[in-house]
């Protein structure tokens, strides 16, 4: 018996050597461990013994299958941690697998961040109609018909009923007054939407285009507040510390009117050729709330102030990202889109 | 308009450099758009003497002139055909660099040397060319600067002032009494003609547009070319100097800012202001003929029209090198009526620029005196008579705001001294009487913009300086702001498809009317009344123009492109109100291949989409009606509605047909477009669907595969599977679609998965339900299961 044993684990020895890959080794697996393996033959020839015999063989046999399957999982793991290097290199330089992704248009990227900013200042986002009656697109807003400021914006005219025209909004504005005969200030609102003025395009023309409404109404609401929200929007937006500058302007919605400049983002005002070296660039305009804008929501004379103040959004993504025109927002060229 | 230095500073007394005032103008009150020193491009330009002429050897037309610029001789090679010897002439020295860009360079002119350039006035910018060289007199001083001897050494400033300034500041006492004013001086205001004259030629106004005419009669005129600094003057400022009349009106607005008008005296013996006739006619100076309507405004000399009132003179009395007396008219007309007249005509002149800004009728008295002035001066005009009408003299005088000092610092947002506020006040003319906090102000009739409190408050803010006013957080409570829902909605959108791959573009809300034709929109739009081109003629009902018009732009570079845009379109309205815009979500996928529909692609993403939205059962549907008219045109065959029920449509989807494609320029490619109403899906999505307890027991899974008809549709199988499956069924998966393009037939393969809350399913239960299955879809025409 003794000596059968030690022949099967010799030869086992013997054959787990020869052994040169996880196929093999399992052939011999099965040759020494498997249902009709010589140590199966063994195990069961054992159950016939003397119980002497049992006693004496019984742990010897099972010593032998302990050290044959110790030794063939040495085995395994010696194969199964071991590669061939040529055979299974890969190419780690070779371009990934990539499910191709779509982009947002620069506008909506730069829409979402100012809408976010303007929130967590507690601006509620409002919107109105880009078709607009001639009433909230100009009278409301203190330009009645003949107004000359009627003709600082091109306005095109829209063609509705019984001799009635309407026109494509000129600018944002039109939703102040829809939105005050609607609420009771305080209230800090925003409008970002599409506006149209009937002129030729260039570089840095449109006649479609985006701009950013700003409304704040209360009880004693001043320029010393317009300065402080024009402030931090913008440091929050180029993420830098941004200062205003008001220089007096006209608007027939606004009085005192002014028109804002932010210190130059790219050489923080010490002055460069993207502020034609005055270290200032032009953004929007602004001021405090004609009384007669008040009037036309229904508000009592002189019993709120508010300012309001508007900007383009693509004058701003244009900044933002150093775009040199103003065509490429509305061109369709995904080589456009998909830089952003 | 455009301002010069020199005369500014003497008139307002500043001791600022031009470039000071520049920068005291923008930050109180008005842009400087440019500053011209008159000296630039002209420093290198000396005066030289014509000593020689010889003809080139190589060229008719060019001549060889030798020229004594003082210090040397020069040797120049000229065109001019006015070059004469003995002539004083500028000479541009080799290195200048004229005001029109041109370097001069020492040159081989037909292979003579030439050094240096005799000028013409436009190469000085000095006016236009007219044949050839500028001309000096005999006088000029050899090898002077040529800006020295023409006393070039004025600056001017080009000043955008604003639109609601117009009345006070476009002339050089105007903005020389803004910059006294900024510097705390009230102008030595101007002479006036203080004395009131009716005795002149008889002038009636018959109408409430003309609130004051002065007409001023002149003899013993005569006409000739105005004194040269006048003209010089009057150049560097952008005017053409014509002859001591027109010039010295000119240069009379440009002072005072009242426009002013000479008659021929002969045709002017009576002047009569009066509205215009309907289809009236009038010649002006320019020769352009007008028929008029009953809003214009006309003087006459009783019968006939001489001028069309405020905006330009009629031919009829015009002015000639031989008239002897002239009536000067200096008057004041309504705004509006001149803005009018001006638009309905196109006439842009310097006297409508600034009737229609509403100047004072004051200003009258100040142009009066100046006109005499200059004119018994400069042309040895005697004064025969003066007429000075107006009617409305009541009404133009001084008012009154009463402004608290308490509002000043609750709009300013800052804490200003009274002291201050007063100063400011008087600097500007205002004269006051205080009473308790409450200012009364007096108001300039110069000052015609200042109405209301706010008025005042701005001209407080602007000239104590905006920049000294600290920034403050507003007081008023933050309240969480409602959020706006159809914004989250369009934002989740667009990310869901920029996930899939589709990439997002604008374009114009306006389009062609044959666009819409093409895509088969061949309804009411609403249209625009005055579009610049053809492209703007209708306002958009759908988005696949524009997004058609991109992915043909794309199409030239790219295999592939995944489009999308969420925009608005219109819908036109049947009465006076304003149309309906509708939020919609446009996609289109492009792919240069037309072996396959490429249908399933775009509905694939479409499917994510509504999924997402807990719409799980949407389905596309090819119930499409034959006779659809004013829908956009797909493939017949290869077009569905996107349902979300039986009732609701949310969008369609189909195949560009080939003709709608090459029409915007998509070459060998297909286009899939969809268009969805994204109001139709934010109504019907379900935000939170509810929890899904997870399986307890395994799911059993079933391959069924079939042989089908060749129109046999993957819903229909899908269908009746699922009717005849009973509860334990939890999902049909088609994962083959096989079709045979030799004889058509399909075959299709799904997996059947079947899983019970209660226990596990044993394979008994499995096939018998499987069976029923399969007898429910065989008995389809032309259905038949494979057997496994």
């Amino acid at each position: 018996m003794n000596e059968k044993i030690a022949q099967i684990e010799k030869k086992m020895l013997k054959d787990l050597e020869e052994v040169k890959d996880l196929k093999s080794l399992e052939k011999v697996r099965i040759a020494y461990l498997g249902k009709k393996s010589m140590l199966a033959e063994l195990m069961k020839s054992i159950k016939d013994l003397s119980p002497e015999k049992k006693r004496e063989y019984g742990p010897l046999v099972n010593a032998l299958r302990a050290s044959m399957q110790d030794k063939i999982a040495q085995k395994n793991d010696y194969f199964e941690d071991n590669f061939n290097a040529l055979s299974e290199w890969i190419d780690v330089t070779a371009p990934g697998q990539r499910v191709t992704r779509g982009h947002l248009h620069p506008l909506t990227i730069v829409q979402r961040d100012i809408e976010k900013i303007f929130t967590t200042m507690g601006f509620v986002i409002a919107d109105g109609p880009e078709i607009e009656t001639e009433f909230f697109n100009f009278d409301a807003v203190n330009m009645p018909d003949n107004h000359p400021a009627r003709d600082m914006q091109d306005t095109f005219w829209i063609h509705a009923e019984k001799n009635v025209r309407h026109v494509l909004r000129t600018h944002t504005s039109n939703v102040q007054v829809r939105y005050m005969q609607e609420h009771t200030p305080p209230f800090r609102m925003i409008v970002p939407g599409r506006v149209f003025r009937q002129e030729a395009t260039d570089a840095s023309h449109e006649h479609t285009f985006h701009q950013f409404e700003t409304l704040v109404v209360g009880k004693s609401i001043s320029v010393a507040n317009f300065l402080h929200i024009a402030e931090s929007f913008f440091s929050q937006f180029f993420h830098a510390e941004i200062k205003i500058r008001v220089r007096p302007s006209y608007f027939p919605f606004v009085e005192p009117g002014f028109e804002f400049d932010i210190s130059c983002t790219n050489c923080e005002g010490s002055g460069c050729s993207t502020c034609q070296r005055t270290g200032w660039i032009e953004v929007g305009g602004a001021g405090m709330v004609h009384q007669n804008v008040f009037l036309a929501a229904g508000y009592e004379k002189n019993k709120y102030t508010g300012f309001a103040w508007g900007f383009g959004l693509e004058r701003l993504a244009m900044m933002r990202y150093k775009i040199d025109d103003i065509r490429h927002f509305h061109g369709g060229d995904i080589r456009f889109a998909t830089q952003f | 308009m455009q301002y010069s230095y020199n005369w500014l500073k003497e008139i307002s007394q500043t001791k600022k450099t031009a470039e000071e005032i520049a920068q005291l103008l923008l930050v109180h009150s008005f842009e400087v758009e440019e500053l011209r020193d008159q000296r630039k491009g002209r420093e290198d330009v000396v005066i030289g003497h014509v000593l020689q002429i010889a003809s080139h050897p190589d060229a008719d037309k060019l001549q060889i002139a030798t020229v004594d610029v003082g210090e040397e001789k020069l040797q120049i090679v000229c065109g001019a055909p006015n070059l004469q010897k003995n002539q004083k002439v500028p000479v541009a020295l080799v290195g200048a660099k004229l005001p029109n860009g041109l370097k001069i360079k020492k040159a081989k002119i037909r292979g003579i040397e030439s050094r240096g350039m005799i000028c013409a006035p436009d190469e000085l910018d000095l006016g236009s060319e007219n044949g050839g060289i500028m001309i000096l007199k005999e006088d000029a001083p050899i090898g002077e600067l040529f800006t020295t001897y023409k006393k070039l050494d004025d600056t001017i400033l080009e000043i955008d002032v604003l639109p609601n300034r117009g009345h006070d500041a476009l002339s050089h006492y105007g903005m020389a009494r803004e910059i006294a004013m900024l510097e705390g001086r009230i102008l030595n205001e101007s002479h006036r003609q203080q004395q009131k004259y009716t005795q002149g030629i008889p002038v009636k106004i018959l109408t409430p547009t003309c609130s004051r005419y002065c007409a001023i009669s002149l003899s013993d005129i005569k006409i000739e070319p105005s004194p040269q600094w006048l003209q010089d003057k009057l150049t560097a400022l952008g005017h053409n100097a014509i002859n001591n009349v027109v010039d010295i009106t000119n240069y009379i607005m440009l002072l005072t800012g009242q426009p002013i008008h000479a008659f021929q005296a002969n045709f002017a013996p009576q002047i009569t202001i009066r509205q215009a006739e309907k289809n009236e006619k009038v010649t002006l100076l320019d020769d352009t003929q007008l028929t008029l309507s009953k809003n214009d405004l006309l003087i006459t000399d009783g019968k006939n029209p001489i001028a069309l009132a405020g905006i330009m003179g009629g031919k009829s009395s015009a002015i000639s090198n031989k008239t002897k007396e002239i009536t000067l008219e200096i008057a004041h007309f309504d705004a509006r009526t001149i803005r009018a007249t001006k638009s309905r005509h196109n006439l842009h002149t310097d006297a409508a620029y600034r009737f229609e800004r509403d100047i004072d009728p004051n200003l009258v008295d100040v142009a009066a005196f100046h006109a005499i002035k200059m004119f018994t001066e400069i042309t040895g005009a005697k004064v025969k008579s003066i007429t000075d009408i107006y009617p409305q003299e009541s009404q133009v005088k001084k008012w009154s705001i009463a402004l608290p000092h308490k509002e000043i610092e609750k709009i300013l947002g800052t804490q200003i001294d009274q002291t201050y506020v007063q100063s400011i006040l008087k600097n500007l003319d205002i004269t006051l009487t205080q009473k308790n906090d409450v200012y009364l102000c007096h108001i300039p009739t110069i000052r015609r913009d200042l109405q209301s409190p706010e008025d005042l408050i701005e001209e407080i803010g602007r000239v104590y300086g905006y920049d000294k006013i600290k920034p403050k957080p507003l007081k008023e409570p933050v309240t969480i702001p409602h959020h706006n829902a159809q914004r989250e909605y369009e934002n989740h959108t667009k990310d869901l498809f920029v996930a899939e791959g589709y990439s997002e573009i604008k374009s114009y809300s306006y389009y062609a009317k044959n666009d819409a034709k093409q895509v088969g929109l061949n309804g009411k739009h609403i249209t625009v009344l005055n579009p610049m081109s053809s492209e703007q003629e209708y306002m958009r009902r759908t988005l696949a123009v524009g997004i058609l018009k991109s992915a043909a732009k794309n199409n030239s570079f790219t295999e592939e492109s995944k489009l999308f845009e969420v925009g608005r379109f219109y819908i036109p309205s049947t009465s006076q109100k304003l149309p309906q815009e509708k939020m919609m979500l446009g996609l289109a996928y492009t792919k240069k291949s037309n072996r396959i529909s490429h249908f399933h692609t775009l509905k694939g993403s479409i499917e994510n989409f509504l999924t997402e939205q807990g719409l799980h059962n949407h389905y596309f549907s090819d119930d499409i009606p034959n006779d659809l008219t004013d829908a956009i045109i797909f493939h017949p065959t290869r077009q569905a509605f996107i349902r979300l029920d039986n009732n609701t449509i949310c969008g369609v989807i189909g195949e560009i047909p080939k003709r709608t494609a090459k029409y915007f320029g998509i070459k060998n490619a297909q286009t899939i477009y969809a268009e969805i109403d994204l109001a139709v899906i934010e109504k019907a999505a379900k935000s939170n669907t509810g929890y899904q307890p997870l399986p307890k027991y395994p799911a059993v899974t079933r391959d069924l595969s079939m042989r089908v008809g060749k129109h046999t549709r993957v819903a229909d199988i899908e269908r009746t599977l699922s009717a005849s499956a009973g509860n334990l069924l939890s999902d049909i998966n088609l994962f083959d679609l096989y079709e045979n393009k030799k004889n058509g037939e399909r075959s299709m393969a799904f997996h059947i998965l079947f899983q019970s809350q209660k226990k596990t399913l044993t394979a008994d239960e499995v096939d018998v339900l499987i069976k029923k299955m399969i007898l429910a879809v065989e008995k389809i025409a032309d259905v038949e299961v494979k057997k496994i």
